[in-house]
């Protein structure tokens, strides 16, 4: 009878556990407006005209040192490989770097020069027509992965030959705990979850931008695009093995219109939304061939199979003279799904 | 029997310590990544002339993420406009605006204009801040058609389909108008509560709460290019516990998620050179937006609260400054603690490297509303007239408490 009883009061105490697991998991914390313990920046590209700035800042009171990896998967060969470098931030440090340029160990840099500063580590440049993603994760001096949720950065894309900038905030994945081991699991036990779905306000290509043609010099035949990067939460850093799957999408029009559709994609993808086959419809204005919403407003939600995404949006305003100003942001996310980040 | 009475209430007494440890962890919070039941967009900006140096509007967004039925926000434009002391029709955001027409100094204004909109079921909505729409200008704003047998009949209202059979009007945007903003030019913020809809419409504390998100898009108009800077809106999220007296209570335990203690802004100080082109025209510089947390809508008092801003550079040197945001706070970070921007501690000759972190407390809020802040910055490449792209504040813990007093 003592042994039931016992049995009893573990059952209880393991439901309660459960319970409040369940409750917890509703509170994730992992996004990009706060500090976390992997950073993940889904664009950084570097062509003959664009470059990216790279800002990264420890927010904490103690020394934190960060394990980078640019992840490069342009090429369609398969392989989705790493380059990594280690950084060392002091406490409420901030430092940042152009992709281009890299930045150097040189305690000789004069005060006010672009590379002023504690150096943080070498930091490789990428090689030019680098298109790709930057992951960061918290690690301990030993290069174990270490959670303490210090971490933010920002990523600021600008064309060289206009000046024309756009900027987001990385997506920070918060740890639930200190002492993580390799592969890093993003399942609500080591670090939080991915999101599961995404969802996107945006203008479907072609749509016209009425302050372009009202108050610029364009007159009419402005022009907006929206580009769509995604890096997936599966990345197995090590091998290089490019993970697959396929984002499904409903796209709503202001008239509540339901369009849906999907599109493949692997480690990191990028996509012209509107511009592909599988996207054409869905998300083009029907001022453009072949496109089918009616509003110059839409509203998507993309939910990915099998594992997490995250996901930044550019959308390039051009006018008649086809000169494009950009400007980038974040999605919006709900939902969870797990992914797994396998550390060399 | 007993057994399996003393078995419930094992589970009962369970689940209610699950829920009781739990309750503070699983509470509200301030996010701009996911739908909320407050959406703030902290900066607007309509200047159509130029008056101000370039042609802007903004373009504003609001989708309900709700499956099904309809969602309501009732929005508040936040009128932050001054004008200059010796010629009231000037309008103003600083001193500089008024010192250059030679019309004196800026006198700050605060005031609001609330409005409706009707959300359908997962739809999007966009308008420009300068055009608003109006009757006419909504995508599902009828004529409907009655109901059965008499469908011929285009209707808007029951009164207006024979024999009491009724007017099928589904899910519409009727019942939303959103004016112009009030002035032109104009800066000012947005606020929108989600409510549940229908004829007794009280802020939404229901199930289905925190279905709401936006954006906005400053659209600025260079002399070869437009410049369009987005960010999203700040949603502070529904606890669940209904408002009382239309008293809307942001903070742990509250109606609604507390703001954030600490917003964290990264930036490249003023005035640093681009290390690529080299060129001293070619400079950075980074524009920040604070807007208070607490309104007092009824009123009309705005929230007012002191920021004290701690600035590290690549050295772990760290700076500090305060100011007063009263109403909304927008200024280059080179002029928040100086009118000599090479001297202050936000400018690259005096933090001596490129990158730095500003961390901004709110303090002193007047009671009862609070201190807490919210905020969005815009990182500018080139000087005045110069490519520009908004982005997010991080933010860290919570502020004590906030109060939105509605009319």
């Amino acid at each position: 009878m003592r042994a039931l009883r016992r049995s009893w009061l573990l059952g209880m105490g393991f439901a309660c556990i459960l319970g409040a697991a369940a409750v917890t998991h509703a509170q994730t914390r992992s996004g990009a407006d706060r500090p976390g313990s992997i950073l993940m920046f889904p664009k950084v590209v570097r062509t003959a005209s664009r470059d990216t700035i790279i800002q990264i800042t420890n927010t904490g009171n103690s020394i934190n040192w960060v394990h980078c990896f640019y992840l490069s998967a342009p090429d369609g060969s398969g392989y989705c490989g790493a380059t990594d470098f280690e950084l060392v931030l002091t406490r409420q440090q901030p430092t940042q770097w152009r992709v281009s340029q890299g930045r150097r160990v040189d305690p000789s840099d004069s005060f006010g020069d672009p590379g002023a500063g504690f150096d943080p580590g070498l930091i490789p440049p990428v090689p030019p027509g680098f298109q790709g993603a930057l992951v960061c994760v918290e690690v301990d001096s030993n290069g174990n992965p270490f959670g303490q949720n210090r971490l933010k950065g920002e990523v600021t894309v600008l064309d060289d030959s206009n000046g024309d900038v756009a900027k987001y905030n990385a997506f920070a994945v918060a740890a639930l705990g200190q002492g993580q081991d390799n592969p890093l699991n993003l399942n609500d036990t080591e670090y939080e979850t991915c999101p599961g779905q995404l969802t996107l306000n945006f203008s479907p290509r072609g749509s016209r931008d009425p302050v372009v043609e009202a108050l610029g010099n364009a007159s009419l035949n402005s022009f907006i695009s929206t580009n769509l990067t995604m890096l997936s939460c599966n990345l197995d850093l090590q091998a290089g093995v490019r993970s697959n799957g396929t984002v499904s999408f409903i796209v709503y029009d202001e008239f509540e219109s339901p369009f849906s559709g999907s599109f493949p994609y692997q480690c990191w993808s990028t996509i012209d939304l509107g511009n592909t086959p599988q996207t054409t419809g869905q998300f083009r204005s029907v001022l453009l061939p072949g496109g089918a919403i009616n509003t110059i407003f839409a509203q998507a939600r993309l939910t990915p199979s099998g594992t997490g995404l995250v996901a930044v949006v550019e959308s390039a305003h051009a006018d008649q003279a086809g000169v494009v100003g950009t400007a980038a942001s974040n999605l919006h996310t709900s939902g969870s799904a797990v992914g797994t980040v396998r550390l060399p | 029997m007993i057994s399996v009475v003393k078995a419930a209430t094992r589970w009962a007494f369970c689940a209610a310590a699950s829920v009781v440890i739990f309750a503070g962890i699983a509470s509200a919070r301030s996010t701009t990544n996911r739908p909320a039941s407050i959406v703030v967009w902290p900066k607007i900006v309509v200047d159509t002339t130029g008056a101000w140096g370039t042609p802007t509007d903004t373009k504003l967004m609001l989708s309900s993420t709700n499956p099904s039925g309809i969602k309501q926000a009732h929005c508040f434009y936040i009128n932050a406009t001054g004008h200059c002391s010796l010629n009231n029709a000037v309008a103003c955001r600083n001193s500089l605006d008024c010192s250059l027409r030679e019309a004196g100094e800026c006198v700050p204004s605060w005031s609001e204009t609330d409005f409706d909109v009707v959300l359908t079921q997962e739809q999007p909505l966009a308008w420009y801040a300068s055009d608003g729409l109006a009757r006419g200008q909504f995508p599902l704003e009828g004529p409907f058609r009655c109901n059965a047998p008499f469908n011929n009949f285009q209707c808007f209202t029951d009164a207006q389909c024979p024999n009491g059979v009724g007017c099928n009007s589904g899910q519409s945007n009727l019942g939303s108008a959103i004016p112009p903003a009030p002035e032109d030019p104009f800066i000012g913020a947005l606020v929108c509560v989600q409510y549940t809809g229908g004829s007794q419409s009280v802020p939404d504390q229901t199930a289905t709460r925190n279905r709401l998100y936006g954006d906005a898009t400053i659209v600025r108009l260079l002399e070869e290019q437009a410049d369009p800077a987005r960010y999203n809106a700040i949603g502070l999220e529904a606890s669940g516990q209904p408002v009382q007296d239309g008293r809307l209570v942001l903070a742990e335990g509250g109606n609604y998620a507390s703001c954030p203690g600490v917003l964290i802004l990264s930036h490249l100080f003023d005035g640093a050179v681009d290390p690529i082109s080299n060129t001293p025209a070619v400079q950075y510089g980074t524009e920040l937006t604070l807007v208070p947390c607490s309104n007092d809508f009824l009123t009309q008092t705005p929230g007012r609260a002191v920021a004290q801003f701690l600035v590290f550079n690549e050295f772990e040197q760290r700076f500090s400054t305060s100011r007063t945001v009263d109403c909304l706070f927008d200024s280059v970070l080179s002029r928040i603690d100086t009118r000599n921007p090479s001297r202050s501690i936000f400018s690259a000759g005096v933090a001596g490297s490129l990158a730095g972190q500003t961390r901004i407390r709110g303090v002193g809020g007047v009671p009862p509303l609070g201190s807490g802040l919210l905020g969005v910055a815009r990182a500018v490449l080139g000087g005045v007239a110069a490519s520009s792209a908004a982005y997010d504040l991080h933010q860290q813990g919570n502020a004590r408490s906030d109060l939105i007093i509605l009319p």
